[in-house]
């Protein structure tokens, strides 16, 4: 048996109802531009998420990175997880911007989380440090909740159109 | 008898990449950057400057750096702002924790423009600032003289370049046809093209432009490119007027009279062989008169 098998029957055996013997996640397997294989698991209940986190640490991963995106139902988080050289890429959706920490059971997200803490306002509960990590003080928490993109910021009124006023303007100063 | 004017400079980097700031390193110690004669001495707090020199896009964490600085220089000082991100924060522009550009917050008289600039830019820069020092202590800053510079005033003349240098953009309105495709690439919102009846007006902003040559790469008739030219040093006032623009007008139809952009020579090159009858319909005639042509001349 070979490590993603391994790690799916770790997962089925926490992960599956009991009633109707259905799993509570999808697996798949798949590999990156370079051929390396990488797991990709979606989660239907965000609170699994503790779960697959001990799965992680009995297996002896780390968390390399967690990002966090808005959609239409709220935000989706995304974990990604690397079991010596093996990728695990976590997909979990909250709409009340509320999310189990998994710091205390993988230490590496730490940094990660408080990232997605202060980037998009979503609650890490029971993240040990719940502070802010680099984003500075006298910027709202959760801003790239509101980030415009390029091409709003392209078309809209922003700095940018105020800057090329004053250019079209004959070149002078104000 | 009167003290002599010892120009001492200060840095302040507010969220710069450190980019300008090791080329400001280069440009005060590499002899060939010809600083020495300016006796330009470095302190160690801004209490003792009368030059400032600010990198950076001004970032909401180094917005208090800036403004301690300010408190604590005294005047008659001068402020330097090195880097496009610093003159109009480039690509920068519009992001959550940018609270630039920095002559939002003071008074700015030289702007050095680059993604980092040439240190040969920023000698020229430092040099500049040094003479409105000296105007501003004796009091004549209100008598600036207008207008460019002279070009005998440069510190560095016939200074080449190697081949994959990126400076400055220009474009060729013969074979520009205003596709916008510079426009939509530009990382750093530096190209405007805006239409009028006759024509297009193409406008490239250099304190805007960070020299990645992405609009060079993309066009498609190779009308925009990067030059050599790397003299990006300009006073405030011209900061808006950092600019080269040129004129794409419409032709009028041989046929039809109706306007339109002429095709690019490369891409009728690149699309026809030289035997072509009728070459100069290409370029006289509105595409779809061309198109008539072509059908009546086949099957008529």
């Amino acid at each position: 048996m070979n490590r993603t098998e391994e790690i799916n029957e770790y997962l089925e055996n926490r992960l599956r109802d009991k009633n109707s013997k259905e799993n509570k996640y999808s697996f798949s397997i798949g590999e990156d531009s370079y051929g390396n294989p990488q797991i990709k698991i979606s989660l239907d209940d965000r609170k699994d998420i503790t779960t697959v986190a001990h799965t992680i640490a009995h297996f002896n991963g780390r968390c390399v990175v967690a990002t966090a995106y808005l959609n239409d139902e709220g935000h989706a988080i995304v974990y990604h997880f690397d079991i010596d050289g093996l990728l695990v890429n976590v997909y979990l959706q909250t709409t009340d911007k509320t999310t189990d920490s998994i710091t205390p059971i993988v230490s590496s997200a730490n940094w990660a989380e408080r990232e997605i803490r202060e980037m998009f306002g979503i609650d890490t509960v029971g993240h040990p440090n719940p502070e802010r990590l680099f984003l500075d003080e006298s910027i709202e928490e959760g801003v790239l909740n509101d980030f415009i993109p390029f091409s709003k910021a392209a078309t809209g009124l922003s700095e940018s159109d105020i800057q090329w006023q004053n250019i079209s303007r004959g070149g002078r100063k104000r | 008898m009167k003290d002599k004017l010892v120009p001492r400079l200060f840095r302040v980097n507010t969220g710069s990449c450190n980019g300008c700031d090791v080329e400001f390193v280069s440009t005060m110690f590499a002899p060939r950057f010809q600083m020495a004669p300016f006796e330009i001495e470095l302190p160690t707090t801004a209490a003792e400057a009368n030059i400032l020199f600010i990198t950076g896009p001004l970032t909401a964490r180094s917005e208090s750096f800036l403004l301690k600085t300010l408190s604590e220089i005294k005047k008659p000082f001068v402020v330097i702002s090195t880097g496009t991100c610093s003159v109009s924060c480039g690509i920068f522009r519009d992001s959550y924790p940018i609270y630039g550009p920095v002559d939002k917050y003071t008074t700015v008289d030289v702007t050095i423009a680059g993604c980092p600039p040439r240190p040969q830019a920023i000698a020229e820069g430092i040099a500049r600032a040094i003479e409105i020092l000296k105007r501003k202590v004796e009091g004549k800053d209100k008598q600036e003289p207008q207008g460019p510079r002279k070009k005998e005033g440069k510190i560095f003349k016939n200074f080449t370049v190697p081949e994959s240098f990126r400076g400055k953009i220009t474009v060729d309105p013969g074979i520009c046809t205003a596709c916008r495709t510079c426009e939509v690439v530009c990382p750093s919102g530096a190209i405007k093209i805006n239409e009028d009846e006759n024509g297009f007006t193409h406008t490239v902003w250099h304190n805007s432009c960070c020299y990645c040559g992405t609009c060079a790469y993309y066009c498609p008739t190779g009308a925009i490119r990067n030059t050599s030219d790397f003299d990006t040093v300009r006073t405030q006032d011209d900061k808006y007027s950092h600019t080269a623009v040129s004129r794409i007008e419409y032709n009028r139809c041989d046929r039809c009279d109706k306007k339109y952009i002429r095709a690019s020579s490369p891409i009728i090159k690149k699309s026809f062989s030289s035997k072509i009858e009728n070459r100069d319909i290409i370029e006289t005639m509105c595409p779809n008169c061309r198109k008539e042509l072509t059908f009546e001349r086949l099957y008529a």
